[in-house]
């Protein structure tokens, strides 16, 4: 079946709508559904195969037929397939085809065929005018109030789609367009009713387009009555598009009108409902002055962050940040502060995770000192949640508030977790420590992480546990491009070498990627002194650091090694740096190349081989 | 029928897109030798499927004769050293692999042994045993992939796997190809000596490691006999060999495991097969440990998943895990699973 | 899938057998069964062609129009079916009586006030037994309750037979919640009656005192043949044995009568 395409080539035009066409419709009889799925989608592609529009009539008896399937993925393509050959139809070719297309499926007996029909009169709507447009619509009442449920369900789906190719929208009483929304906002399922909501929706915005306000009024009741429907399942629906229901019908009713059902739906008694309502508060509320979200909102923010249900808290906690900008500084700390600081506490952990995850926004509004002065209990707790991500998205924020909390307050607060997080049990979260560090290095300066990490860090490497020796020397690895000399040569050159031996197959090709990294780093100390030094304390300047910045491995940290060495490429190699990679690294990576793991000689290999492209050019002058 | 918007046929296009496009790397004939696929090559593999994209037909073909040729080699009981990670039941639920090494750390920088069942039940089955046998390849040492009862012709015709090559590819050829692979998969491995991994459990046909290194296993799993048992049977509270309620090997009791690791100087037995809502769960007075690694199994149990890490000093620690964010998405599980209503 | 799917339904079947001929034996006076959403059950045929019932067994299904117009077609379709109901046969496009079986197309949720009129061919006067196999589970607890109630009220000698999944508010449950709400099906009574012991405080609390309630995997491990449960687990291999033995556990029979009569049924039961 994907191959018809190649066969209608091969057949010609003429043969394609003789011969092929006619096979095709005898196989919708009878195969399965994938092959019918295939066909309906196929031919949607065929105009051109049967000689462009003016034959594309004679692939709808086939589609005709697959649009009574009963398998609807089936029927869904022919809908498609068809639209497709509706728009490419003339005018007068839409009235000779589509139109008595669409008035049979529209009656036939089985509901199948009318569930499609729904999906073909949007197209048609747009190729017609006046009376004929008018007589479609008539026809389209019908199926909205059809018997079967699931022509309803699929007139009611495909209505907004026929009123967005209406110029000019007529809702008054007794108008068809009324008639059908009426019959489906008062259907006695609530499958149909809940559908309603778009209609509503596709009306008003219609309207508002063409700047007709004359029915507002009544759509704001008809509004209402589906926020007070006796089926939740029709209010879920309407809570869920709430900003757009109020935004299609932004006027001066909306203010008195809306915001008690707004609260009401946030005290819907199900859960479901609740749900749909929080992740409508920031944009209802951009919607409505200050003071009432204050007075009307806030207080009913409070009782669902204590909600029975954990989604509801859950779907709370992913929007509830975006009030900050609304309320700004002082609102904000005064009234949404304490809920979040509840959030943070919540035993669900999609809401914690909600929360930290949306933290920057309310960091934008009341600065980072208030907030992290507040959180820090919480952050603590966090920082030892039993889920991983939990603790991740911790991590992640932590740059952030040692930028803000200077080096003595982050040191006593949070360095201790900083190290925590290094000997987690999760992969993750240990890598996530790693770049943590080389993050606050380059945030605190070389003499700090000396003092702070290098040293604890290097403790480990008599640990009996090799996860702890490779972890420490990931993170080693990944501090090297932003370390300055001294602490190179004193002590991370030293604890490098000393793994060198490790019984442990996966350190030794790890100690032969660090070598690499470490001769990279090398090579950019020039003959005058220290240049890293200067770059790290004021930034994250030095080269091969800035270029590291974006690899997220820990294991090779630098990619791009030809941009880093040009940047020194005009000064000499300093004769120290030339001194540990002749003298220390080469060997020891010649030695790891006899060794018994093929890993590790790979690795080797690897490593002295990019050294060599680095280093000659520059140990040659 | 109800057929679900997003199933099978969405998918019939992508291997036929993929196998045109290709990946600019130059086609080799099947018929060469490991050292043909360059680690380049392999690299570039590894990297598209992390990324839950199927290698091409060829690619497979190529993947599964290298593949092949390692595994000839290996023991029915393979050696494996410490430390190393121990997995269990994967079943096609990829993205809940990648969490896997999210937790576990990647390949290489972890050693991984896996006990079987990459494939059926979850919907990325091709995914999960191309990834797998890439990584096989690229670092034949650092992980060790046995044989589960899964790992089975008949097995996957029903369970799912020949179903979703046939829809990725369009045809069996892969299908044909992985599952003649599974014949060369280890049925057991040796972790120093000390921990004795398999898929399912002990056979009354076998008392010694050495009878196992004795079988034939290049051949489809059997229905009966020591190599069905060895992927098949689950031990049990009750003491002896018992019928089986699944309808192949057999139950084994706390003597029998008692006496097996006595006999072999094993402090342990890790295996997998069997559904754990903890993820892990000791047995038989710690003399025998089951690892289940698919967490929301067929993403109806809610079950949490674990591995066991193994260090070089033979100590155990397990890690728990749920189901990745990712896999928990419906657009994802393409079709809720049954229940009988 | 499948495989799954056919020993769950083995299990139901023969467990609710064993149940409803425990009711029809206790002794030889008139019986009727009144099943809920019976869909395309076929137990009234298999029970009125059996002799041992002859005479004295009417069967009762209710279904919405859209199910029973196909369960009429069927029947007429079908001779195996249509001689099984017997005589006097009066067929509507929904509906289907005889003598001894009646197909009533009602919604239920319309069954539920004292108002609501005993349907076509009821006996208020015999021993009754109402089943419902996964229908009442779909009604919103309080709309269930009022169902139940009415059979109570209008059949003295009413007993009941529930079949529904429980969600025992553990992992499993909840994921199951989840993956049916994906599907768009809503089990309001899956919270409400979700363990054994409230399936039971559910029937007492509607009259039913002799109420009891077992989860499937302790009835097919106890009421059910081991010979038999051998013979069909060695039809072919079932691997996904813990994964049965999880769903076996989130469903459950709850079974229970009034003071009229007493259940002659083992006592296999988990709850009392």
């Amino acid at each position: 079946m994907r191959r018809l395409s190649t066969i209608s080539l091969a057949l010609g035009k003429e043969r394609t709508r003789t011969e092929l066409v006619p096979f095709l419709e005898e196989v919708t009889q009878e195969d399965e559904d994938e092959v019918l799925t295939v066909l309906a989608e196929e031919l949607g592609g065929f105009i051109p195969y049967v000689g462009g529009p003016d034959n594309a009539h004679v692939l709808i008896p086939a589609l005709e037929a697959l649009s009574g399937a009963e398998e609807p993925v089936v029927r869904d393509k022919a809908v498609e397939s068809l639209n497709l050959i509706c728009q490419a139809f003339s005018t007068s070719q839409v009235k000779e085809y589509f139109l008595p297309l669409i008035t049979r499926l529209s009656s036939t007996d089985w509901f199948t065929s009318r569930v499609s029909a729904t999906g073909l009169y949007a197209a048609a709507i747009s190729k017609l005018e006046g009376t004929e447009r008018n007589d479609l619509l008539v026809l389209y009442k019908d199926l909205t109030q059809d018997e079967a449920p699931m022509v309803r369900r699929a007139a009611a789906t495909s209505l907004p789609k026929i009123i967005g190719e209406l110029p000019e929208l007529d809702f008054d009483e007794n108008s068809t367009l009324h008639t059908m929304f009426i019959s489906q906002i008062t259907d006695d399922q609530d499958s149909v009713r809940l559908l309603s909501v778009d209609v509503l929706i596709a009306i008003a915005e219609s309207l508002k387009k063409q700047s007709i306000t004359k029915y507002n009024s009544e759509l704001i009741g008809l509004t209402l009555d589906l926020f007070n429907d006796k089926s939740w399942r029709v209010r879920y629906m309407a809570a869920d598009r709430y900003e757009r229901l109020a935004r299609s019908l932004d006027g001066s009713e909306l203010r008195e009108k809306f915001i008690p059902s707004f609260v009401k739906l946030m005290k819907d008694s199900e859960a479901e409902v609740r749900t749909a309502i929080s992740k409508q508060i920031p944009g209802f509320c951009s919607l409505i002055p200050l003071a009432a979200i204050i007075s009307e909102i806030i207080p009913n923010v409070e009782l669902l962050a204590e909600d029975s249900s954990q989604h509801v808290r859950a779907a709370l906690a992913s929007e509830i940040s975006r009030l900050a900008p609304l309320l700004e500084k002082e609102k904000t700390t005064q009234y949404l502060l304490p809920t979040f600081l509840q959030m943070l506490k919540d035993e669900f952990p999609d809401v914690r995770l909600n929360i930290i995850s949306k933290l920057k926004i309310v960091n934008d509004v009341i600065g980072i000192e208030l907030l992290s002065k507040s959180l820090l209990p919480a952050i603590s707790e966090l920082a030892k949640d039993k889920q991983w991500r939990v603790r991740l998205a911790i991590i992640e924020y932590i740059p952030l508030l040692a930028e803000q909390l200077g080096v003595s307050f982050f040191d006593k607060e949070l360095g201790p977790l900083c190290m925590t997080w290094l000997w987690d049990s999760v992969f993750s979260i240990r890598e996530a420590a790693t770049l943590n560090l080389r993050k606050l290095t380059e945030v605190f300066g070389v003499d700090w992480a000396k003092d702070e990490i290098i040293q604890n860090v290097i403790a480990v490497a008599e640990n009996s546990n090799y996860l702890y020796r490779l972890t420490a020397l990931f993170a080693i690895t990944t501090l090297i491009p932003v370390m300055d000399q001294a602490a190179i040569t004193d002590s991370i050159l030293p604890f490098i070498i000393n793994l060198t031996d490790d019984a442990i197959p996966n350190i030794r090709f790890n100690i032969a990627k660090s070598f690499k990294v470490l001769a990279e780093t090398c090579l950019t100390w020039t003959d005058g002194g220290d240049e890293q030094d200067s770059a790290t304390t004021t930034g994250p300047a030095s080269p091969a650091a800035a270029k590291t910045d974006s690899a997220s491995s820990t294991t090779e940290p630098s990619t791009g090694t030809s941009e880093s060495t040009a940047a020194t490429a005009n000064k000499p190699v300093s004769p120290l740096a030339k001194q540990i990679i002749t003298e220390t690294i080469i060997p020891r990576l010649e030695k790891l190349t006899g060794d018994s793991d093929v890993d590790v000689r790979y690795f080797a290999n690897k490593s002295l081989e990019e050294i060599d492209v680095l280093a000659k050019p520059l140990l040659e002058k | 029928m109800e057929v679900d918007q997003e199933d099978p046929l969405s998918q019939v296009k992508h291997p036929a897109s993929t196998s045109r496009s290709g990946d600019g790397i130059p086609e080799i004939k099947p018929a060469e030798n490991l050292h043909s696929i360059g680690i380049g090559i392999l690299e570039t593999w590894i990297e598209r499927l992390l990324k839950c994209e199927i290698l091409s037909e060829s690619q497979v073909m190529r993947l599964c004769d290298t593949a092949r040729e390692i595994l000839v080699n290996e023991s029915n009981v393979q050696p494996v050293s410490s430390p190393v990670t121990i997995c269990g039941d994967i079943h096609g639920q990829f993205h809940d692999l990648l969490e896997l090494f999210r937790i576990g750390g990647p390949c290489p920088d972890t050693n991984y042994l896996f006990m079987g069942d990459y494939v059926d039940r979850g919907y990325f089955s091709v995914e999960t045993i191309s990834l797998l046998l890439a990584y096989k390849v690229r670092y034949p040492h650092r992980i060790t992939i046995l044989r589960g009862n899964h790992e089975s012709r008949q097995i996957t015709q029903v369970y799912g796997f020949y179903d979703e090559c046939l829809r990725k590819y369009g045809n069996t050829k892969v299908w044909t190809a992985f599952t003649d692979l599974f014949d060369y998969l280890p049925l057991t491995a040796l972790v120093e000596n000390r921990i004795f991994c398999l898929h399912g459990g002990l056979s009354p046909s076998i008392e010694t490691l050495d009878q196992i290194v004795q079988l034939d296993r290049f051949q489809e799993a059997p229905h009966e006999g020591p190599v069905c048992d060895l992927l098949w049977s689950d031990p049990d509270e009750r003491s002896a060999w018992g019928v089986s309620p699944r309808g192949a090997g057999f139950t084994f009791g706390f003597d029998i495991s008692s006496q097996f690791n006595h006999a072999n100087s094993l402090s342990l037995i890790a295996r997998a097969h069997q559904l754990i809502m903890e993820g892990y769960q000791f047995t038989h007075e710690e003399r025998v440990v089951t690892i289940f690694s698919a967490p929301n199994y067929c993403y109806r149990c809610g079950n949490q998943a674990a591995i066991m890490e193994v260090d070089e000093n033979m100590n155990t620690t397990f890690l728990q895990f749920d189901p990745s964010p990712r896999s928990g998405q419906s657009n994802f599980s393409r079709r809720t699973p049954d229940y009988f209503l | 899938m499948c495989r799954l799917t056919t020993q769950g339904t083995y299990i139901r079947v023969n467990s609710i057998d064993l149940l409803v001929e425990a009711f029809l034996n206790k002794d030889d006076s008139p019986k009727q069964i009144i099943s809920l959403g019976a869909g395309s059950d076929t137990r009234p045929f298999q029970l009125l062609t059996n002799e041992k019932y002859h005479n004295r067994l009417v069967y009762h299904e209710i279904d919405f129009p859209v199910s029973t117009s196909r369960k009429v077609a069927a029947i007429v379709a079908d001779p195996r079916f249509s001689s099984a109901i017997g005589t006097g046969i009066e067929k509507s496009e929904n509906e289907i009586h005889s003598e001894t079986y009646h197909l009533h197309a009602q919604d239920l949720r319309n069954i539920k006030s004292d108002s609501f009129e005993i349907l076509r061919g009821m006996d208020q006067s015999i021993d009754t037994l109402v089943i419902s196999e996964c229908c009442l589970c779909y009604l919103e607890p309080a709309e269930s309750a009022a169902v139940l109630s009415w059979f109570k009220s209008k059949f003295s000698r009413m007993g009941c037979i529930i079949y529904e999944p429980i969600g025992l508010d553990d992992q499993f449950g909840r994921v199951m919640i989840q993956n049916l709400a994906v599907r768009g099906i809503s089990l309001p009574t899956l919270n409400k009656y979700h363990s054994l012991r409230s399936q039971v405080e559910r029937l007492v609390a509607l009259g039913l005192e002799n109420s009891r309630a077992a989860d499937m995997e302790f009835i097919h491990d106890n009421w059910l043949s081991r010979e038999d449960n051998e013979r069909i687990d060695n039809l072919e291999f079932l691997d996904e044995r813990e994964e049965l033995n999880l769903l076996l556990r989130h469903y459950c029979i709850a079974w229970g009568s009034g003071q009229s009569w007493k259940w002659d049924f083992p006592e296999n039961s988990q709850q009392a």
